[in-house]
């Protein structure tokens, strides 16, 4: 896309500004913590209505998806965006989303509901500013999406979907000038030891669930990762005991491990399991570990037409690309061979607390980054977009 | 009964194209205005959600102006940015002075704006939705007899199942509706007669006096209820509405302004005559430790004229 064209799409965008902003406003004051994301995509559903898409439905797992039909009816192009955000807000509680001429405020606007709010608003954006496409467009507002629930409304999507998709683009709020073009393969699991007390002994003289816990999380330490290709394991959370003088009789531990090369995250994990058995034997003591996310990598190459346009277009838009793998949304579509990326839209500050707040500036570059990488898949050979 | 005739729930309403369609064909233009007086917080908002859906996708609303008072922080800045009219009130009829208040502001409105029917939204609203606006336009589009549309709210408090305790708030429940129960009993069946968000024709607005404080909504309710009656009246329920919660001290000066223009309606009004004049100093009382003292404050409830007394008002509407 030539240079002055982007900049003809920002400014048009610009003047459109409010048809966004609304839609970011409405949908960010409707908390969606994980699995509670329906009057979201209700929401979602009665835009894509408004805005005469075919296809509009609610599936069985509750995501929402909605279709603009293409001038070709080439192999639609998916865009998604996840529903649901990290805070824990019951539905019927309020969340409230300010707007002043250069920033939003509220909780949860950064992950992911601007990310959202442009899936909602796209066909109409798209509508004023004129663009037709080649491809029918798809766009997924999907469900059950972080935490333990590991994409589930994304794979429930793809492993449902009758038909080919013809490339993907994740849509997540932050951080302007992302650009994951391939997954790390991730495990994330929960250890839990539980120890044996015997109630007839002193409280000094008990097993401590903590002490085990310490001992298997030293052997976790020591278990080799190669630089190169890049691995790593993550202790995120350790959780044991009540107060200052009982032993506890169970802790937990949670980790993520990432790599980027095929395997060695199932090797570690496969390390890891050995750790529980030979310990939960030597002490008598039941540890066991349960699995909550299990991706395997992949992705396109750097070399890809889809990332070199990307590349172009932060380039043009005198945006700095941050590369590198990612470990969310994309490895389902990237399972399924679906060549695609993942942008960010906006800065943000201060995360899920009360004044969060998010840019408007970069965020309206943003749009205009997702509108013209549409519009370059759309226009470009679709041979050479083949995984 | 009033009540189940001309009470309505926004759901009623919904469906904006069919609304816009009654609207093109009915011939109306709407405008909308919002009173500001520091409102940086919440007024991008209203503007963005107001503009896009009422504006952009469905063209309920012809016209959209702020009409603020004076405001020192960035109210104009934002309003402006987001493509509203943003107006002075004192720039408005400069021949007839600038007085700081909310019924200022909508007086003004009525020269300022164009349209048929005149929506008044406050800018305070935190969960502010389309719904604000086509729930109270609808009924005067459906229905010529209805000039005078209110907003009511269901008020998030402890209730038991079944019963939704929707009522007004304190002004409301303790001095206006005891008020209307002696004097006016069918206004009793309006929920919320203060609430500062309703949709009237400008018929009717031309008509009356706009005291410019706290008794705009109270006069204008008894003004249009004397002239056409309760026919004329209908309300909308919107649901929530989540805003300041003002202090009791706060609400006390709020009643005072509208008692008095109250006393002064029931007298114009022929239910009741006043022997001497009425003080217009309200007084409050203050402890610190053992020290008492008496805090008076002057609430003068100034009135503005019927807009078709103003001779700009009639060149730029001429008869």
């Amino acid at each position: 896309m030539p240079e002055h064209s982007l900049l003809d799409l920002q400014q048009s965008l610009l003047s459109h500004k409010e048809l966004y902003l609304a839609d970011a406003v409405m949908l960010g004051e409707i908390p969606a913590s994980t699995g509670d994301e329906a009057k979201r995509n209700k929401y979602v559903a009665q835009r894509f209505a408004q805005s005469s898409l075919e296809h509009i439905s609610i599936d069985e797992e509750g995501n929402c998806q909605g279709l603009i039909r293409g001038s070709e009816h080439l192999n639609p192009i998916l865009v998604t965006a996840h529903a649901d955000t990290h805070l824990d807000i019951p539905t019927d509680q309020r969340v409230t989303v300010n707007v002043d001429s250069e920033a939003m405020t509220g909780m949860g606007l950064s992950d992911n509901t601007i990310g959202l709010a442009a899936l909602a608003a796209l066909p109409d954006l798209l509508d004023k500013l004129g663009i037709k496409l080649r491809h029918d467009l798809l766009l997924l507002s999907h469900v059950n999406s972080l935490g333990s629930k590991d994409l589930a409304g994304l794979h429930f999507f793809l492993d449902n979907y009758q038909g080919p998709i013809h490339s993907g683009i994740v849509v997540e709020g932050t951080t302007l000038g992302r650009l994951n073009h391939s997954c790390f393969g991730m495990v994330q699991a929960e250890i839990t030891c539980k120890v044996q007390q015997d109630p007839n002994s002193r409280w000094e003289q008990s097993e401590n669930a903590i002490i085990l816990m310490h001992r298997i999380l030293r052997k976790i330490l020591e278990i080799p990762l190669p630089q190169e290709p890049r691995t790593s394991l993550i202790i995120g959370s350790i959780r044991s005991g009540r107060t200052f003088n009982r032993p506890p009789d169970t802790a937990t531990l949670r980790f993520e491990i990432r790599s980027e090369e095929p395997g060695r995250a199932r090797d570690v994990r496969l390390q890891i399991e050995s750790i529980l058995e030979e310990l939960g034997a030597a002490t008598h003591s039941e540890c066991t570990i349960e699995y909550s996310a299990l991706r395997k990598p992949g992705g396109i190459p750097f070399s890809h037409p889809f990332v070199t346009a990307h590349r172009k277009i932060l380039s043009d838009l005198e945006i700095t690309p941050v590369l590198g793998p990612s470990y969310s949304d994309l490895s389902a579509l990237i399972l399924k061979e679906i060549p695609a990326i993942t942008l960010g839209l906006s800065t943000a500050r201060h995360l899920n607390e009360p004044g969060e707040t998010v840019d408007l500036p970069p965020l309206f570059t943003g749009l205009t980054q997702l509108i013209a990488l549409i519009l370059e898949i759309d226009q470009s050979n679709t041979e050479t977009f083949s995984a | 009964m009033w009540l189940n005739t001309n009470t309505y729930h926004h759901s009623d309403f919904e469906d904006l194209e069919a609304l816009c369609k009654a609207k093109e064909e009915s011939g109306l233009k709407i405008s909308l205005c919002i009173p500001t007086l520091n409102e940086e917080k919440t007024i991008g908002k209203e503007i963005v959600i107001f503009k896009s859906a009422l504006m952009d996708r469905f063209p309920l609303i012809d016209e959209f102006a702020v009409i603020d008072s004076g405001s020192t922080d960035r109210t104009g800045e934002i309003s402006e940015a987001y493509g509203a009219d943003f107006h002075y009130s004192g720039d408005i009829l400069p021949s007839q002075g600038f007085k700081r208040g909310k019924g200022e502001n909508l007086w003004k409105a009525v020269y300022e704006l164009k349209g048929d029917i005149i929506c008044y939204v406050d800018a305070d609203i935190a969960n502010i939705h389309p719904r604000f606006v086509y729930g109270l336009v609808a009924p005067l589009i459906h229905r010529p007899e209805v000039h005078y549309c209110k907003a009511f709210y269901e008020r998030p408090l402890a209730f038991s199942q079944g019963i939704r305790p929707t009522g007004g708030g304190r002004v409301t429940e303790i001095l206006v509706r005891p008020l209307f129960s002696l004097f006016y009993p069918e206004l009793s069946q309006l929920f919320q007669p203060l609430s500062g968000e309703y949709a009237v024709r400008r018929e009717v607005l031309e008509k009356i006096p706009f005291p410019i404080g706290y008794g705009v909504e109270t006069s204008h309710i008894l003004d249009v209820y004397h002239e056409y009656g309760m026919s004329a009246f209908a309300q909308t329920d919107l649901d929530q509405r989540v805003h300041r919660n003002q202090s009791t001290a706060a609400l006390g000066k709020m009643a005072f302004g509208i008692l008095q223009s109250f006393l002064g309606r029931l007298e114009s009004h022929g239910k009741a005559t006043q022997h001497e004049a009425i003080s217009d100093i309200y007084r409050a009382l203050q402890a610190n430790g053992t020290e008492y003292e008496e805090i008076s404050t002057q609430i003068t409830e100034e009135e503005r004229p019927p807009m078709l007394e103003i001779a700009e008002y009639l060149k730029k509407f001429p008869r």
